[in-house]
């Protein structure tokens, strides 16, 4: 009940707020989308439409040509939907010949002797593999000579459309102007989050510009459309399974209904991201919007080398290269932050910004602790040997491993070595540096290696299996 | 001190904002970064597509009124990562930008000049006679219909000579990529700005070349950079780096936008039926209105380019190597370009032969009998050496009697100073080894444990000394150890090694024992 009320509320609250702004001409539109991750949106379209009483045959132009006919709702008061139909026959030189069957049309023929033309009146009696005309008595083929000849058409069939077009019938129970919404489903559209982090090492922080980059590969442009952005993985149902947006929406409102403070109300488990002004999505169009931006972020460089067993490498390896960062408002961000690709840069000799490279971040909480892995290390290398591997018992080894860890930078680093594969009562027999057990099958040693040199970490361990 | 910009985002750009439009930069830098080491015959093959990606900077000044205002920035690089673009050095803030690129085409022409008043103009071909009508384009490029006076007609049915005449290239269409800004800056005046992104479609790699010496200790090592710009873009009097180590890219989600050509098509009705019009009418709605229409872009024509003088400089990106050519130089569209990076006289090495005792072999008795032929230099400036070696093919070119041979190559892995270089340049001749289990047995009492007793016969038929490496391949590594042997082993690269040192005519037998778990 409260769902039916608080839905009912919204509608009236949407048709207020058109009401408040001005009056609106037949064919003006309020666009509103909500763009997914995943190649889809939402389109609510608001028409003003002066409607006649009973019977009458509406028409949407400009809805998106990749609209999902099958999700398309209108809702206006006091009218209810008799039928709907979304017209793809498009208007091309093909399709209106078939529509002129049984029609007259004009023929216009160039005598290609003299240039001479001879305009006639002709019957389009059928359209089937050639054209064929009833021309006063005689019956003939267009074109059959080959000889240039133009067809001219009276008019434009009613139901063909130079752009996809949808019409609806309706019952009106009274005359008169209201507010349709049009909603539909649409493919084409999508969004993702784009960041661009300038680090500075020594200065240990980052800046951080978060974008919201919109593709719209629909076919159609969306004119001055207050957009919302919804970041999260909803379960969409591809191909031929029908996608029953009518709940998605019932569950959203529902949501939105909730007396939850924050200024970023969630729907379900999503973010949402409103764009503060109405904007225009041309069609073919990536478009950016910046939607964060903090300053002097703590952040650290750090080198890693993960391993996830006992094994020989017998090519040195090279670190990895993290930057990481904490995702807290002490630490200067503190933002839902959207699944998107973080670009790093670092400013070179001249104080100009090259980028170092880039990862993905899924969608981040606050609090979170991130980790950017931008690449490898060219001057830091690191070289695993299995000494040994011992059978202590049926189920029960001891490894002995040695890890070369090499520095050909200028300056000391620290290289944490991460050793996986333990197992049942894993437990460290001997190590020639100190190790943090990170969990019951992994251990981490930070191994300080100076400038130009090398350090070697040995260690024994026994696990079962 | 974070701050959400979306809501401040009060402008509409659509609003009467000024435009201005900033037709090329004056000054460009161009940063290639590798995908992954690729050989060289890959790098420089432009029918194959680039894996690598660069970063373009390019510097712009532009002249803004107060306000907002939407800069075009014309002349981007056509593979650009639109999402990766960033504006900086602009008082003022980034409302939005936008990536527009929808080349002028025949069909793109038709299909946003729809609704518009255009020319229909005919030629007798009898008489040359030129007669023009005014009228609507109803639709297009799927078929073209014109409304002339009230009365509908289609474009390139007829048979007859008929083309259409446009009035203006539609706003939206333009001949470059262009790159749009909508700003709003506080200072009005001339800003210098840069505009910096990602772009595909290049890629560079490394060669080496090592001319060994006469007397067969040093050898001269000369490193090169291949480059390749396999897009359309040219870049004009460009900083040019390239940037050695492997940076994380996101293949998936780096890209340039996909740029789909409008095909302008006739979509007539059947014309005929005397013939096999359903291939006929196949064959029409296939055809283009403009026959001329260019399908793909001209054959790419290779360009490439030496600069063999100047030397790349290397300093240090973070933790990658950066290479920078000295002098600004002009990446050509569909162009190589070569620079030498590296160039060091005199390096001593020492060559010696490898050879790897494999267990499935000797049990296979398919054993080959020559070591592999090895050159390892020390890459320490104490060495004469000690620079960053990025992955690269490394080819040894030595002397032979009066005249030069080339004697193999092998591919390099990025190698930072300190690692060893060892160029493998293949089989030797005239040093002969031959590996055979002489015994094959069960270790002490234990029940799963075996024993191999191992002999290596080696021989030296070279009028020299050499240094041979004999390694033992460890096949199941549980409980291995090496129990009895004749000399002793190290280790290396995981592996046990013997070195032995062979006179002329020497011929010696390595004998050791392995254990492992069977």
């Amino acid at each position: 009940m409260s769902e039916v009320r608080s839905k009912a509320s919204l509608i009236a609250a949407i048709v207020a707020a058109i009401a408040s702004t001005s009056a609106i001409a037949a064919d003006t539109s309020k666009l509103a989308l909500t763009i997914y991750n995943n190649d889809l949106a939402l389109v609510q379209d608001v028409r003003s439409l002066d409607l006649k009483g009973g019977r009458s045959r509406l028409e949407f132009k400009d809805v998106s040509a990749s609209i999902r006919p099958e999700t398309v709702a209108l809702a206006a008061q006091g009218v209810s939907i008799v039928e709907q139909n979304f017209d793809f026959d498009l208007l091309t030189p093909d399709k209106l010949m078939e529509k002129a069957v049984g029609q007259q049309v004009q023929i216009v023929r160039i005598n290609p002797g003299n240039g001479a033309q001879t305009t006639e009146t002709a019957t389009v009696l059928s359209v089937n593999n050639g054209v064929v005309l009833k021309i006063g008595d005689r019956i003939e083929v267009l074109r059959a000579d080959s000889v240039p000849t133009r067809v001219i058409f009276d008019k434009v069939p009613e139901n063909l459309r130079a752009r996809p077009t949808l019409s609806v019938s309706v019952d009106t129970d009274k005359a008169g102007r209201r507010d349709a919404t049009l909603s539909y489903l649409t493919t084409g559209l999508s969004w993702k989050a784009d960041y661009v982090a300038l680090f500075d090492e020594k200065a240990a922080k980052l800046d951080m510009q978060g974008w919201i980059t919109l593709t719209n590969n629909s076919g159609t442009t969306f004119t001055n459309a207050a957009t919302q952005l919804l970041a999260g993985d909803i379960n969409i149902v591809r191909e031929d399974e029908n996608f029953n947006w009518r709940e998605q929406q019932r569950q959203q409102s529902m949501r939105m209904a909730g007396n939850d403070p924050s200024s970023k109300p969630p729907v379900a488990d999503y973010y949402v991201y409103p764009i503060a002004e109405r904007t225009t999505i041309a069609d073919k169009q990536t478009k950016q919007v910046g939607f964060l931006e903090a300053k002097g972020v703590a952040a650290r460089k750090a080198y890693q080398y993960r391993a996830n067993w006992f094994a020989t490498v017998p090519q040195p390896a090279h670190a990895n290269v993290v930057v990481q960062f904490k995702n807290s408002t002490a630490g200067g961000l503190g933002a839902q932050l959207p699944a998107g690709v973080t670009r790093v840069y670092v400013q070179d000799a001249e104080g100009k910004p090259k980028f170092v490279g880039e990862n993905t971040i899924d969608h981040t909480p606050q609090g979170s602790e991130l980790s950017i892995k931008t690449g490898e290390a060219f001057d830091i290398t690191v070289q695993p040997t299995l000494v040994s591997q011992e059978g202590l018992s049926g189920t029960r080894s001891r490894y002995t491993m040695e890890y070369l860890v090499r520095n050909a930078r200028s300056g000391a680093a620290v290289v944490e070595i991460r050793q996986s594969g333990l197992w049942r009562d894993g437990k460290v027999i001997s190590e020639s540096l100190k190790s943090k057990r990170v969990d019951a099958y992994t251990l981490q040693w930070d191994v300080n290696v100076p400038a130009n040199g090398e350090t070697k970490l040995t260690f024994a361990v026994e696990t079962g299996w | 001190m974070h701050r959400i910009v979306l809501a401040l985002l009060v402008l509409s750009p659509c609003a009467a904002s000024a435009q201005v439009v900033s037709l090329t930069p004056e000054a460009v830098e161009v940063t290639i970064y590798r995908a992954r080491p690729g050989s060289t015959a890959d790098v420089a093959n432009l029918e194959t597509p680039a894996n690598g990606l660069a970063m373009i900077s390019e510097s712009r000044t532009i002249e803004l009124p107060v306000g907002v205002s939407t800069i075009h920035f014309r002349g981007v690089a056509e593979t650009i990562v639109p999402q990766s673009a960033k504006l900086e050095s602009l008082p003022g803030k980034i409302i939005e930008s936008n990536f527009d690129y929808r080349l002028i085409g025949p069909g793109e022409l038709v299909a946003n000049s729809v609704g518009k008043s255009v020319r229909l103009v005919r030629t007798d071909r009898h008489t040359g006679n030129v007669s023009e009508q005014r009228g609507t384009l109803v639709s297009g490029p799927d078929g073209v219909l014109l409304n002339i006076d009230g009365r509908i007609e289609a474009l390139g049915c007829s048979g007859a000579a008929e083309r259409l005449v446009f009035d203006e290239v539609p706003a939206n269409l333009t001949a470059d990529p262009t790159l749009s800004a909508t700003v709003n800056v506080t200072q009005a005046g001339k800003h210098r700005v840069r505009l910096s992104y990602l772009a595909a479609g290049m890629d560079w790699s490394a060669d080496y070349v090592a001319r060994v010496h006469p007397d067969g200790r040093t050898l001269d090592l000369s490193g090169w950079i291949t480059l390749a710009n396999k897009q359309r873009t040219s870049f004009t009097d460009a900083q040019v780096h390239v940037v050695a180590g492997n940076v994380s890219v996101m293949e998936e989600e780096t890209v340039p936008q996909e740029i789909q050509p409008m095909w302008l098509t006739s979509r007539c009705w059947p014309i005929g039926s005397f013939i096999n019009s359903a291939t006929l009418e196949r064959k029409l709605r296939r055809s283009m209105v403009y026959p001329n229409m260019p399908v793909a872009s001209a054959p790419a024509m290779m360009k490439m380019e030496l600069r063999g003088e100047v030397m790349a400089k290397q300093t240090d990106l973070g933790d990658y190597k950066l290479y920078t050519v000295p002098s600004t130089t002009t990446v050509a569209a569909k162009q190589i370009k070569q620079v030498k990076m590296i160039d060091q006289k005199r390096v001593p090495f020492e060559r010696l032969y490898a050879y790897r005792v494999d267990e499935n072999q000797l049990a296979n008795q398919i054993v080959k009998s020559a070591p592999t032929i090895l050159l390892r230099l020390q890459n320490q400036k104490s060495a004469g050496l000690g620079v960053a070696l990025p992955a690269g093919t490394a080819a040894v070119i030595e002397p032979y009697a009066k005249s030069l041979v080339f004697a193999g190559e092998q591919k390099l892995k990025d190698l930072p100073v300190g690692l060893p270089v060892e160029i493998e340049i293949g089989q030797a001749m005239d040093i002969r080894v031959r590996p055979r289990a002489v015994r094959h047995s069960r270790a002490g009492n234990a029940p799963s444990k075996e024993r191999i007793d191992i002999e290596v016969d080696v021989a030296n038929d070279k009028p020299v000394a050499v240094v041979l490496e004999v390694s033992h391949a460890i096949a199941v590594a549980q409980d291995f150890r090496v129990s009895v042997e004749s000399q002793r082993h190290i280790q290396k690269d995981g592996m046990p090694m013997w070195t032995i040192k062979l006179k002329p005519g020497e011929r010696v037998t390595l004998s050791y024992s392995v254990e492992h778990a069977g």
